[in-house]
């Protein structure tokens, strides 16, 4: 967290191109750990398929969402005060979600393919048992530290854009220009509040399985949504108005 | 009671670091408003050091959240 607290700090940009100097770093062990996956792929492991029951479909759909795509909104918050250009900031913004979503897709396809559907589904970090499996060439067998390499980064980056819209939201609120000023306090409350939240990893499961897809649905697709209305109609009004 | 002194250390160590600078700006509100969201800190995290039970918010979450997600997804 005093890292995440330094580069808060910082402000956005440092944040940003570290985020640059880190990303051929994650490309590279992410790709070191697919092309070692792919000699110890077993194909039966991926059947059955196409059996769908349509509860357990909603609610794998939901879950991949919810993980993924509905934690925008926050990100949303910050991004769109700070790219001056529209038009290549939407299209970078949907270049991010689409790497994003495959980079979780292909993460759970080469969990059920090596491992097969029972062990992914069984232990608490599949992935972890993918990077025990890494071999290239007989040398460099069972590196998972590459995959809590992959885990530092990618936590330090959305902790970063979290604590900031945070701070920034803060400080909007009450109408103070500098956010820096609040770092301290608001990051000793969520260091606490990380231990106060999740008690136990039952707690945690039944939580992220049960809570989390309703209220992830609730700030992510329909505050939003709220707001594109609210912004319709007053656009409406304004020209109205104007005109 | 160790990591209540230690908390106590950390408090004392930000109020240290910070409040100089904002005294000389002399801005009252921003003061005000680092003392309340340090204070709500301190007395949670030192709630959380003597082993009270802080209330978790998650519960709050989870009682709103879980009939809608037993109705959709179950």
């Amino acid at each position: 967290m005093g890292v995440v607290i330094v580069g808060v700090r910082l402000g956005i940009e440092v944040i940003a191109r570290s985020a640059e100097i880190l990303f051929p770093w994650f490309v590279g062990l992410f790709g070191l750990l697919i092309l070692s996956m792919i000699p110890q792929i077993k194909i039966e492991h991926i059947q059955p398929v196409f059996e769908i029951h349509p509860k357990a479909f909603i609610r794998a759909v939901l879950t991949f969402l919810s993980m993924s795509s509905l934690t925008y909104t926050i990100l949303l918050m910050i991004f769109s005060s700070h790219t001056p250009d529209t038009k290549k900031a939407t299209q970078s913004f949907y270049i991010g979600n689409i790497a994003g979503g495959l980079v979780m897709v292909t993460l759970i396809l080469l969990g059920i393919l090596v491992l097969g559907p029972y062990y992914s589904q069984i232990t608490m970090f599949p992935s972890y048992e993918l990077g025990r499996r890494i071999d290239v060439g007989n040398f460099l067998q069972g590196i998972e530290v590459v995959i809590a390499i992959l885990w530092f980064i990618t936590l330090f980056f959305k902790l970063c854009i979290y604590f900031y819209a945070t701070l920034l939201g803060f400080a909007n609120v009450f109408h103070i220009k500098d956010y820096k000023l609040f770092s301290f306090p608001v990051a000793l409350i969520m260091i606490t509040l990380s231990l106060i939240v999740y008690p136990s990893v039952s707690y945690q499961k039944d939580w992220d399985t049960k809570t989390w897809i309703p209220y992830s649905l609730l700030v992510g697709i329909l505050y939003p949504l709220f707001l594109l209305i609210a912004g319709f109609i007053q656009n409406k009004k304004r020209r109205s108005s104007n005109g | 009671m160790l990591g209540v002194l230690g908390l106590l250390i950390v408090y004392t160590l930000v109020i240290w670091f910070e409040v100089p600078r904002l005294r000389q700006k002399k801005a009252k509100k921003e003061l005000w408003l680092f003392y309340t969201v340090l204070a709500i800190g301190m007395v949670v995290s030192i709630c959380k050091a003597l082993g009270l039970n802080v209330p978790n918010p998650s519960d709050l979450s989870a009682a709103i959240f879980k009939p809608i997600s037993i109705f959709l997804l179950y």
